[in-house]
């Protein structure tokens, strides 16, 4: 491994963010590089000459002063939302379980070719949902390219998609 | 880097924090206690180490906390506190010089904040003979701005760099590199005196 990206390791160590797996990457590479064991050292030296350099006292007490007013005066206006954390969720489950009901009453009227695709499988029998779940998974996977070979764009609205379907199948109306 | 100043966990933050909006303002003050020295040593370091400046965005960075209480939301405290204070400082630096382009960066290729927080230090701050805190204060000065802030959140308050990356809205690897050019600078600075401080 590279002194860099063994040294940028050391610093992840001591960030207490290194993963298991980097440690034991570390701890090959220092195993081979052992001067490396001095950046380690220099690291630990230099932060604390830094910390030692000040500064040895602060901030000003009016300023610790002035914020604990601010804090009191805050505090005695009150804290509405905070007071009322429940209702943003509460509010969110309400958006959520709305746009759910619409869209299963829309449906309930106006089956979508999704509808027309799952009742032509009930008549096609066992294996035509596994079919179709290939179909579609190939199709997404193309959508994550989101063009083809031949540069034509893929559709990316699953109505689309199942219009394509339907058309492979000869049922589009 | 694990100084005894640096804050425990952020556990006990989010506990205060809590307190305080459920209106105990006791709760604030021992809030302000916790991260008063980490705080304050890096807006004064990031500052030119001067303590006026460094008061004076301290207690901006609280009133900031106070003020927005209310957002906050179940992240690191630790991380919300550092993005306030470097919003500051940037604001601190853009306000300035408002007459400076704020694009890409001007002549010398540097951003502006770039180009007014690498300014050298006062002659009353410089180096002077043996003195290994400012010899060390002066190297750190001298860093360049993003560099710098990355050190004194890395040694100062033990800020991830997870949370440094999107503190400084960039890649945990471009913290990363940061943070090791500029070990690798101080350590090239420093080079004859830690070797003496190794010795002796």
């Amino acid at each position: 491994m590279k002194t860099d990206n063994v040294e940028k390791l050391l610093l992840l160590e001591q960030s207490g963010e290194l993963g298991p797996l980097g440690r034991w990457r570390l701890n090959r590479a220092l195993a081979r590089q052992p001067d490396l064991k001095a950046f380690r050292e220099d690291l630990g030296r230099i932060a604390d000459l830094s910390r030692s350099s000040g500064p040895a006292d602060a901030p000003d007490p009016c300023v610790l002063g002035a914020i604990r007013q601010s804090a009191a005066g805050r505090a005695q206006e009150g804290f509405g939302w905070a007071a009322a954390s429940w209702l943003r969720p509460a509010i969110a489950c309400a958006a959520i379980l709305l746009a759910v009901g619409g869209i299963a009453l829309v449906n309930q009227y106006h089956p979508g070719p999704g509808a027309r695709i799952a009742s032509h499988a009930q008549q096609r029998g066992p294996g035509w949902e596994e079919d179709l779940d290939a179909q579609l998974s190939s199709i997404q996977s193309l959508l994550a390219a989101n063009f083809d070979a031949s540069g034509e764009s893929i559709p990316s609205d699953p109505n689309a998609i199942a219009m394509e379907l339907l058309g492979m199948e000869g049922l589009q109306q | 880097m694990t100084g005894s100043n640096r804050p425990s966990t952020d556990e006990e933050a989010k506990q205060w924090l809590a307190e305080y909006r459920a209106g105990r303002v006791e709760a604030m003050g021992k809030l302000v206690e916790h991260y008063r020295r980490p705080l304050y040593a890096f807006l004064y370091k990031m500052l030119e180490r001067r303590s006026g400046d460094a008061d004076e965005m301290f207690q901006e960075v609280w009133f900031r906390v106070i003020k927005n209480v209310e957002r906050y939301e179940d992240q690191s405290f630790l991380s919300w506190l550092f993005r306030i204070a470097h919003n500051l400082i940037i604001d601190r630096a853009r306000r300035a010089k408002p007459m400076v382009d704020l694009g890409d960066g001007g002549e010398d290729g540097l951003a502006l904040e770039e180009r007014l927080a690498s300014s050298k230090l006062g002659p009353e701050n410089e180096v002077a003979g043996r003195d290994m805190g400012r010899r060390i204060a002066a190297a750190v000065a001298r860093l360049p701005p993003e560099q710098r802030e990355v050190f004194l959140m890395r040694t100062e308050a033990d800020v991830p760099f997870k949370a440094i990356a999107k503190i400084q809205k960039t890649s945990i690897n471009t913290s990363l590199a940061r943070m090791h050019y500029a070990v690798l600078k101080l350590r090239e600075e420093l080079r004859g005196d830690y070797e003496s401080l190794a010795r002796g």
